[in-house]
């Protein structure tokens, strides 16, 4: 008898929905064969079976959602195996049996209520708590078993992952949707969030509220740079090299040279430099904004970044975008030029430490050397970095090394 | 290896280093003529004379004054105290001299004086001849602290303690005196201090002793292991100095710590242990720290109220399985 769980299939995912079973009770499978199709907050995948056998018992329903790692069917070796009854880790079983005394966390399992002391304050062991920090699981939300006072244990924060019963929450969630204010407001339709909507809602609420936020803007003279894509363009027929492309080229190298700002909060006293340079793409969609990210561009030349940036442009317009294409990025480009924006400030998405902001390059007059008024490109790109990780002045000199490129840009072609 | 009692196991060391060493001698009351109350020097006065095993006169300041006036000036004393008990009025020369000495003069004078004799508690011996002061000692720089729990132990400590050019408490246990075990022959071997033993391995709690809760803890163990707990149980062999560094590997590992003496529970030698652990190894527990220490009272003579104030292997048990609750 095997369990099925709920895979775990990319950064940040806590929960899946079960959109559609591609295999009903009773169905052989066979290993790597799908068997259901799972949505995430990013994409919808279709999830291949670790086990070959039969399925005996579904326990996830379509169209719930459940958390990693929690039980969604059972396999068996016959189609007539009979399926285990509640899947608990077995030795905290037999030992609550045992004693009689852990009734009330059990009973916790599938809507868990946590333990708060008389001052509200949960009682949680060091390890515990320690643990539940590691595994990204709020202390609250786990039903305390230990020492007879209803003290949350390790065994309890490990048995809330395995299970999964108690809904993970990682970081700060977005608070609003908790307290329904559907009283208040004028009268109105009301439509319920999609998954992408969420976790937009959580990951940029997260973000401001974790990440201390500054910002950097720097105006750079496009001239150079759009009257070398013009000469680009007429020579690499059939790929068409965008500004984005310049700009993403132009942060990969400033990353080279600045690799402080190619970073990650670990815990308040570690920072991770990363050894790759995995830039994230913004992309508003009309059902919301996903990053596709360009793995590994530390090495890659523009030509390189300008195809796998059009591959995944592709598949973003296509909705295929799987959440490998969305894990692991490093720094994050953004750019609303094209609707004609000047300038903005982006959202730093957790846990890197900055995100490029890309406004339109417009025509300005400006003075030029000779004290006469001349009309030049000019594009203004702002940086939000997180200053935990990121000073003004490293900021100021990634900005500085982006704009000598972009304003020399044959050195993009180096 | 040869088996022999505990109290062999010390006669075995000291003779050795008085063989080894010209400038180790014993003193004491008793430990000549009538070769010791509890026999441990029993043969060593007709072997090596009546100028290295001193019976003294019925004063323990006398006898502690003597023997660090001695290692001041060179020699190597085993000074020998009937029981830990009457040390109490030897505890100026131990506290104020021998333990001072070295840092006041600079290191230039050396106290390397042993203090040894039974301690612990048990046989209906009451208030003033039943109590285990280990803490008093622990609590004074300049001093060493040793309690061995069986006869390989003792040998290996006490020869340690002998070489050693600091002032050693050397805290034997009455009960243990008539327990064998093997024993190296070896005249070399020495137990070095501040090294603890895993006396048995276990994953579930950590059970912290030494001297006579040694053998408790280890019964304990048995017991717990019966009911499903697997308790890891550590040898301190030393109070001072204190191996930390393995007990704090095994919380790490058990992430469950009782901590076990036979003294009073009052800032006992248990209370420091148990503080190091929540200061150096918190995140390592699960569970609080509990103590198993003797009742807050003078030792009762009554059997029964003496025994019920001594700490058991009931009283382990049931602190080990409020940890692992």
């Amino acid at each position: 008898m095997f369990e099925i769980r709920m895979p775990k299939m990319g950064d940040g995912m806590t929960e899946g929905t079960l959109r559609r079973w591609l295999k009903q009770v009773g169905d052989a499978v066979k290993v790597e064969e799908p068997i259901a199709e799972i949505q995430t907050d990013k994409a919808d995948v279709e999830m291949p079976a670790e086990d070959a056998g039969f399925i005996v018992q579904i326990v996830a329903a379509e169209g719930e959602t459940v958390a990693v790692g929690a039980v969604i069917a059972y396999l068996g070796a016959t189609p007539d195996e009979k399926p285990a009854p509640a899947s608990a880790p077995a030795p905290v079983a037999v030992r609550e049996e045992e004693k009689g005394r852990r009734g009330e966390g059990e009973k916790g399992r599938g809507g868990v209520t946590a333990a708060p002391s008389a001052g509200g304050r949960i009682k949680s062991s060091p390890l515990a708590r320690k643990k539940a920090g590691e595994l990204g699981v709020d202390i609250s939300t786990v039903a305390g078993t230990g020492g007879g006072v209803g003290r949350v244990v390790a065994r309890d924060v490990e048995a809330a992952v395995a299970s999964r019963t108690a809904a993970p929450v990682t970081a700060p969630s977005a608070p609003a949707p908790q307290s329904s204010r559907a009283g208040e407001l004028p009268p109105g339709r009301d439509e319920s969030l999609s998954r992408m909507r969420k976790a937009i809602a959580r990951r940029t609420t997260e973000s401001k509220q974790t990440i201390p936020h500054f910002y950097l803007v720097m105006p750079i003279d496009m001239d150079a740079a759009l009257d070398l894509l013009v000469s680009l363009n007429a020579q690499w027929q059939g790929e068409k090299v965008t500004v984005n492309d310049l700009v993403i080229k132009a942060c990969v190298m400033a990353l080279n040279r600045h690799p402080g700002v190619n970073c990650a909060v670990v815990d308040d006293d570690t920072v991770r430099f990363f050894d790759s340079i995995n830039v994230g793409i913004a992309v508003g969609t009309d059902d919301g904004l996903r990053i596709p990210i360009l793995l590994d561009c530390g090495r890659k030349t523009l030509r390189q970044i300008s195809q796998a940036a059009r591959a995944m442009a592709v598949k973003t317009r296509n909705g295929e975008l799987t959440p490998q294409d969305m894990s692991s990025g490093t720094f994050t480009v953004s750019n609303l030029g094209m609707f004609g924006i000047e300038e903005f400030s982006a959202i730093i998405s957790p846990p890197q430490s900055a995100i490029l902001a890309v406004g339109a390059a417009a025509p300005e007059v400006t003075v030029g050397p000779d004290g006469s008024f001349v009309a030049r490109r000019r594009m203004r790109v702002t940086l939000s970095c997180d200053h935990r990780t990121v000073d003004g002045v490293l900021g100021s000199k990634f900005l500085q090394e982006i704009k000598g490129l972009l304003e020399s840009p044959l050195n993009l072609l180096a | 290896m040869a088996l022999m009692r505990y109290a062999e196991a010390l006669r075995l060391a000291m003779a050795e280093e008085m063989e080894r060493d010209p400038s180790v001698f014993i003193c004491g009351e008793e430990v000549g003529q009538y070769q010791g109350t509890f026999r441990v020097t029993e043969g060593l006065m007709q072997r090596f004379g009546r100028d290295r095993v001193v019976d003294t006169p019925i004063s323990e300041i006398g006898i502690a004054g003597m023997a660090t006036g001695a290692a001041m000036a060179g020699l190597r004393p085993i000074a020998e105290f009937m029981t830990w008990s009457f040390a109490l009025s030897a505890m100026d020369q131990i506290v104020n001299h021998a333990a001072k000495i070295t840092y006041m003069s600079g290191g230039r004078i050396q106290c390397p004086v042993v203090f040894r004799g039974p301690a612990g508690t048990g046989n209906q011996l009451s208030a003033q001849h039943s109590q285990s002061l280990e803490a008093w000692f622990m609590h004074v720089p300049g001093l060493k602290v040793a309690m061995p729990a069986t006869a390989a132990d003792a040998k290996g400590l006490l020869k340690y303690a002998i070489r050693d050019p600091n002032p050693v408490i050397f805290m034997e246990h009455a009960g243990l005196y008539a327990q064998r075990g093997e024993v190296p022959e070896d005249p070399d071997f020495v137990i070095p201090f501040g090294k603890a033993a895993v006396v048995r391995e276990g994953a579930d709690v950590t059970l912290v002793a030494y001297s006579h809760m040694v053998s408790t803890c280890l019964k304990a163990a048995v017991s717990l292991h019966d009911m499903g707990i697997s308790a890891e149980v550590i040898d301190l062999r030393t109070l001072t100095p204190l191996d930390m560094e393995t007990v704090l590997a095994s919380v790490a590992k058990t992430h469950r710590v009782v901590v076990t003496q036979e003294e009073w529970l009052n800032v006992g030698a248990a209370a420091e242990i148990a503080a190091r652990i929540g200061e150096l190894g918190f995140d390592d527990l699960d569970a609080p720290v509990l103590r198993v220490g003797g009742a807050d009272v003078p030792m009762p003579y009554a059997k029964k109220l003496e025994s019920s104030a001594i700490p058991n292997e009931q009283d382990v048990i049931a602190a080990a399985l409020r940890v692992t609750d």
